[in-house]
């Protein structure tokens, strides 16, 4: 991961000092490789692998999709290889994997995302997926490509995400996480999801712990991990050494080499990971601005877009960060995230899906006037006003 | 024979050394700096003073200074200055040649026991060739008769104020230049020599060592011009004298200061301010001079805007000399500290909407500090074991040299360390008796060397490394000239490194046959090693920092064989030509090895073989009348061999052109440099790959909606070349007087005509047909500066 951010810093570097970009010209399609990613998980039946194809310039690729966990390559920017053979072989046998269907496609739909199913009911009998033994994986493309590789599941007895969510001041609070050693664990992989990408980090140690203050350098700004407002996941993964070595590996942009991949016939990963600590925390943090902080509910609107939200400043300052949650619907409780701006008095409020930077429900653009909140959502016509509740601190 | 006199040689009384029974090796430690006085008696006098232009002010170096009717004389130094000590009192008659003037006379009354100064102004003038004589040569001409000089270029701060530059001339680019070198691209002021590796490059201040001497991430060199005396640049073969890299080894060496007085130069241009001062003391015994420079982009913005520009550098050097005793004893102290600071916040950059970034920090500073006292005795000394001598010279150094960097992403997000703390002591001692010299050295250096990567927001190590080892030297070396038409050199340097457990010798021999006294063929070879390296990788065009390693248990100690020949043929007193053929093996070589496990110690390189040979090609106009300059082209091919697979390394470069030229027209000076070179080899990308990440606590790939990043795929290695490269640059100043201050404005036109140089290219595998875009080295880029003489 060191290295993955000299990398990054290699192309920052690289677009400072070559901002002069000519001669863009037309080059070859390359002959494609087959990718295969593949990760044997205990904590679940179904066992994904993805199989798609390199970008060779063969197709154009859309961009800018909702991401689908269903669908994870065509939404992804990927290219996916249908009907593809698809096997995993262990000390109880061969388990022959399935191309998945994706909700509300045709069945001839390609999604490149195989189930390979172990330990299911009887109609399958399949064994079930054993820890601590090595497996073998078997990938055949209709074209005759042909890719393997394997794997050591780590012996430990995942942990199932529960439904306990503690409330976490990142100002006074850091999560805490010990876990014990778990053998053929090459390594343990920290995970926080965020607003702004996964926060990520290998450890060999059996516990770590966050600063509410922790920053992601896997963020384009350096953004922190826990935003105020956001219900964020952590956890801890066991880990074999294929996925260590692949995911804390990465090609850098001048040379296109650096992965390290352990599949023979193509490129990718066939490793296993183990959940085997996760908690679930609300965030929060303490009141910077009063007067501009707190819960806010619509009061005019053209259309109902959101109904309440509450708002932080994340980072005080100018340009101000702000960041917080929302609800569509007081009434149904579910709550999603939201994230924003204010630069010289306008305000800027990004209403996310999926708690996910990335993935915009609707913008609302406007500025602050004593308790109300006047502005307009991007593509709607009418003004929209926002009145703050009186003091919830 | 040629001997390094750090001051023009002066008669001393006849003295006997005092005796000793030490044997040889302690007779490196000896520095008996104590002398009785020099024999200055009442009826001499000492005879001080400064050249300048008439019509300009300005000091004008190598003008021979004579006194008329007596053997005393010497050349003018980088400032004009000269001293002579030892002349009879009485009226004299001082003459003052240079071929770009003309002579002068100068009546001066020399009075006992008192140091006169005077100044002499000349006319410039036409050049005449023809029956001048002079009693000075240049330094080059010297390295010519009296040495092998194999590989040796040397050049004066005159030679290099001519190449047009960016803001003010540096030292490593004016480098580059130079037949054997070569530079992977704009960006970058590293260098290779003769087909080595980047960091096989020994960088010397005044002798000191000194690492990663780049500012702005190799966009310029630590040297501040003003303080630059000479520079001497070895790209092979070099003597025993120097170890631990394998291809080259640059000295730069202080200027010294003659003028008395207090005086200096302060500069102006696009990229930084500077200001030099300096002096030397009246009777010439001891001078000084302190350099400081600093941009100042971070500073303008801040005042002019709202925004901030992250990044700034700053650099200090001082340098003083004094002359001990009454004979040529001599203590100098160099010193010098340089910094550079990019460090911002993403919320300052760019527009609102990185409200909420982070800061980042990447700071890398050098320091070097050293001591060194030397001392020459010229009459009838006689050592153990040495026999009579004609002189004995002994010199010893000690040095403190660091180098750091630091990056921390996020307030402790990710902190990456890496420093190199190196002392030094170093000395010899030297006997001549008529062509025959013999040296005897030893130079022990002690490093400390961290690297540090890690989390500290998280308690995270991610890897650490300590190393402290010591690296041992003797060496010896004989230097004669067994005929009037052959001059050989042969010595043994024998080394050791702890933490490795490695022991090597290192013999290097080097000869010159003169076929006539204006050509000469020379012959060297060598063996060298190197147990210091950079963690850089050579395909990598962007060198940002250098993390350095030492060889120990897990690393090898790098070797390489040098093999030279040449032939050198003086054209005139001030032209010359050279052609050298090079032939360079390697061994262990060292190349990060990019799949290294964090938790493994011994997996960080991969180690490598490989060849490189050449020739390079010189035509050279020495600095004296109105045109100088210099022609150089380089042929070459490196190959290394990894694994059992070969390929080009990143600065495998075939052709180098470089035309410099420098012409003096009254107050203007014009400087041009054309370069043409082919291109160097890069990895095509033949795909894009996206990556997904699985989380094991949902099962999923790709959650919160960040799907994965799209990855090059590189082909085969560096099996592609970049297409030709062309620049042509182009200066212009115009010296001035005002108020008894010399002013010099100029302008450059870096990339004059625009030429498209690829830096790199971008590849886009995401459309149907995919494309390629070529990224641009430097553009057309005017700068403008004013320098002024004080």
């Amino acid at each position: 991961m060191a290295r993955a951010s000299l990398a990054r810093l290699g192309a920052i570097a690289l677009c400072v000092v070559a901002a002069c970009t000519f001669d863009q010209q037309s080059v070859a399609v390359q002959p494609p490789q087959v990718v295969v990613h593949a990760v044997l998980d205990p904590g679940t039946q179904e066992q994904q692998v993805l199989v798609e194809r390199t970008l060779s310039g063969a197709v154009d690729i859309r961009k800018g999709q909702r991401f689908d966990p269903e669908d994870p390559i065509n939404t992804g920017g990927g290219i996916p290889i249908s009907g593809a053979q698809v096997t995993i072989s262990g000390p109880d046998g061969t388990v022959t994997g399935f191309e998945a269907p994706v909700t509300g496609r045709p069945s001839t739909y390609s999604s490149g995302r195989y189930l390979v199913v172990f330990g299911a009911g009887a109609a399958f009998a399949s064994p079930p997926l054993r820890r601590g033994v090595r497996y073998q994986l078997r990938v055949r493309t209709p074209d005759g490509a042909e890719v393997t590789g394997s794997t050591v599941v780590p012996d430990i007895v995942p942990v199932v995400g529960g439904s306990r969510v503690d409330v976490f001041n990142r100002d006074r609070d850091s999560v805490r996480l010990t876990w014990r050693s778990v053998t053929a664990a090459r390594s343990y992989l920290v995970r926080i999801e965020s607003p702004y990408g996964a926060f990520l980090q290998f450890t060999d140690s059996t516990n770590v712990t966050l600063d509410g203050d922790l920053r992601n350098y896997f963020a384009s700004s350096l953004e922190r991990v826990f935003i105020p407002g956001f219900r964020q996941r952590v956890s801890v993964a066991a880990v074999d050494s294929n996925y260590f070595d692949y995911y804390r590996s990465r090609n850098d942009p001048f040379t296109g080499s650096g992965i390290i991949n352990n599949l023979e016939g193509g490129i990718g990963l066939f490793g296993a990971a183990v959940n085997i600590a996760a908690r679930s925390v609300d965030v929060v943090q303490d009141p910077r601005e009063p007067a501009f902080e707190g819960l806010w509910d619509i009061a005019v609107t053209p259309r109902s877009v959101v109904e309440t939200f509450r708002l932080y400043v994340e980072t005080p300052g100018e340009p101000a960060a702000l960041s917080g949650w929302y609800a569509r619907n007081r009434a149904n409780g579910v709550l999603e995230g939201m994230i924003g701006n204010r630069s010289k008095g306008r305000i800027v409020l990004e209403f996310l899906a999926n708690q996910a930077a990335v993935d915009t429900v609707a913008v609302f653009s406007g500025e602050q006037r004593g308790d109300s909140l006047i502005g307009t959502f991007t593509g709607v016509t009418g003004r929209v006003v926002f009145l703050k509740r009186r003091s919830q601190f | 024979m040629y001997r390094r006199v750090r001051r023009s040689a002066r008669p001393l009384p006849p003295r006997d050394l005092p005796r000793t029974t030490i044997g040889v090796l302690l007779a490196l430690l000896l520095v008996a700096l104590s002398r009785p006085a020099a024999a200055q008696g009442p009826e001499r006098g000492t005879l001080a003073g400064t050249v300048v232009d008439d019509s300009t002010g300005a000091p004008i170096p190598r003008v021979t200074v004579q006194v008329v009717g007596t053997t005393r004389g010497m050349l003018t130094d980088e400032r004009g200055g000269f001293v002579i000590r030892d002349v009879a009192a009485g009226a004299h008659t001082v003459r003052a040649r240079i071929l770009s003037h003309r002579p002068r006379d100068v009546a001066v009354v020399v009075v006992a026991g008192v140091t006169i100064t005077t100044t002499i102004r000349l006319v410039a003038a036409p050049v005449t060739l023809g029956a001048v004589r002079t009693r000075a040569r240049p330094p080059e001409r010297d390295r010519f008769e009296l040495a092998p000089n194999v590989g040796t270029v040397t050049l004066t701060p005159g030679a290099m104020s001519g190449v047009p530059a960016i803001g003010e001339p540096d030292v490593l680019r004016t480098v580059q230049l130079l037949p054997g070198v070569n530079a992977r691209n704009d960006f970058s002021s590293g260098y290779n020599v003769r087909g080595g590796e980047s960091d096989q490059n020994l960088i010397l201040l005044d002798g000191f060592p000194i690492y990663n001497p780049f500012h702005l991430g190799g966009l310029f060199s630590t040297f501040l011009e003003e303080t630059v005396g000479e520079i001497e640049l070895l790209t092979g073969g070099f003597g025993v004298r120097h170890g631990s890299r394998l291809s080259s080894v640059l000295d730069v060496r202080s200027a010294d200061p003659a003028r008395p007085g207090l005086h200096g130069t302060a500069g102006i241009s696009v990229i930084a301010s500077s200001l030099s001062i300096g002096s030397a003391s009246r009777n010439g015994r001891s001078s000084w001079m302190l350099s400081g420079r600093r941009t100042y982009a971070d500073k303008l913005v801040s005042a002019l805007s709202d925004r901030t520009f992250p990044y700034h550098f700053s650099d200090a050097q001082l340098h003083a000399a004094r002359a001990i005793g009454s004979g040529n004893a001599r203590v100098e102290l160099t010193a010098y500290a340089g910094a550079d600071q990019l460090d911002g916040d993403f919320t300052q950059l760019g527009d609102s909407s990185r409200a909420g970034g982070g800061t980042f920090d990447f700071d890398w500073s050098n320091q070097v500090v050293g001591l060194s006292l030397t001392d020459v005795w010229h009459d009838g000394a006689r050592l153990p074991l040495l026999g009579r001598a004609d002189s004995v010279g002994a010199e010893q150094r000690v040095s403190f040299t660091r180098f750091a960097t630091a990056l921390d992403l996020g307030a402790g997000a990710l902190a990456l360390t890496n420093s190199v703390h190196e002392l030094r002591a170093a000395g010899a001692v030297h006997w001549h008796r008529g062509g025959h010299e013999r040296r005897l050295g030893y130079e022990l250096s002690s490093y400390d060397i961290a690297y540090d990567v890690g989390s500290p927001s998280t308690g995270n190590q991610l890897f650490d490394l300590r190393q402290r080892p010591t690296a041992q030297a003797a060496y010896y070396q004989e230097s004669w000239r067994p005929t009037r038409r052959l001059l050989g050199e042969a010595g043994l340097r024998a080394e050791h490194v702890t933490g490795r457990g490695w022991s090597g010798l290192s013999p290097r021999v080097s000869a010159k046959w003169f076929a006539t006294p204006e050509l000469a063929v020379s012959a060297a070879a060598g063996q060298y090693a190197q147990w210091l390296h950079s963690l850089n990788r050579e395909d990598i065009p962007v060198r940002v920092f250098d993390f350095w390693v030492a060889s120990d248990e897990f690393v090898e100690v790098s070797r390489a064989t040098h093999f030279v020949l040449g032939v050198e043929r003086w054209l005139g007193p001030l032209r010359f030509a050279r052609v050298e053929g090079w032939y360079k093996r390697y061994e262990h070589l060292l190349e990060q090895n990019t799949a290294d496990d964090p938790a493994r110690r011994g997996d960080e390189f991969l180690d490598a073989r490989g060849t490189s040979y050449g020739f390079d090609v010189l035509l050279r106009q020495l600095e004296a009348g109105p045109f100088s300059g210099w022609l150089s082209y380089t042929y070459a091919l490196s190959q290394r061999t990894e694994g059992g697979t070969g390929y080009w390394p990143g600065h495998d470069r075939r052709h180098n052109v470089n035309l410099v030229g420098t012409w003096r027209a009254g107050r203007y000076t014009f400087g041009a440099r054309m370069g043409v070179a082919s291109g160097t080899p890069f990895t095509d990308i033949v795909g894009q790959v996206v990556r997904r990440a699985y989380d094991a606590s949902t099962h999923d790939y790709g959650t919160g909606g960040f799907a994965g990043e799209r990855e090059p795929l590189g082909g085969l290695r560096n099996a592609e070349r970049y297409p030709l490269f062309q620049r042509l640059d182009l200066s212009v100043s115009r010296a001035g007087t005002w108020r008894g201050m010399t002013l010099v404005p100029y302008v450059s036109l870096v990339n004059a005509y625009n030429a498209r140089n690829v830096f790199i290219y971008t590849f886009d595998y995401t459309r149907n047909p995919p494309t390629r875009e070529a990224s641009s080295q430097f553009p057309l880029l005017p700068s403008l500066g004013l320098t002024i003489g004080f």
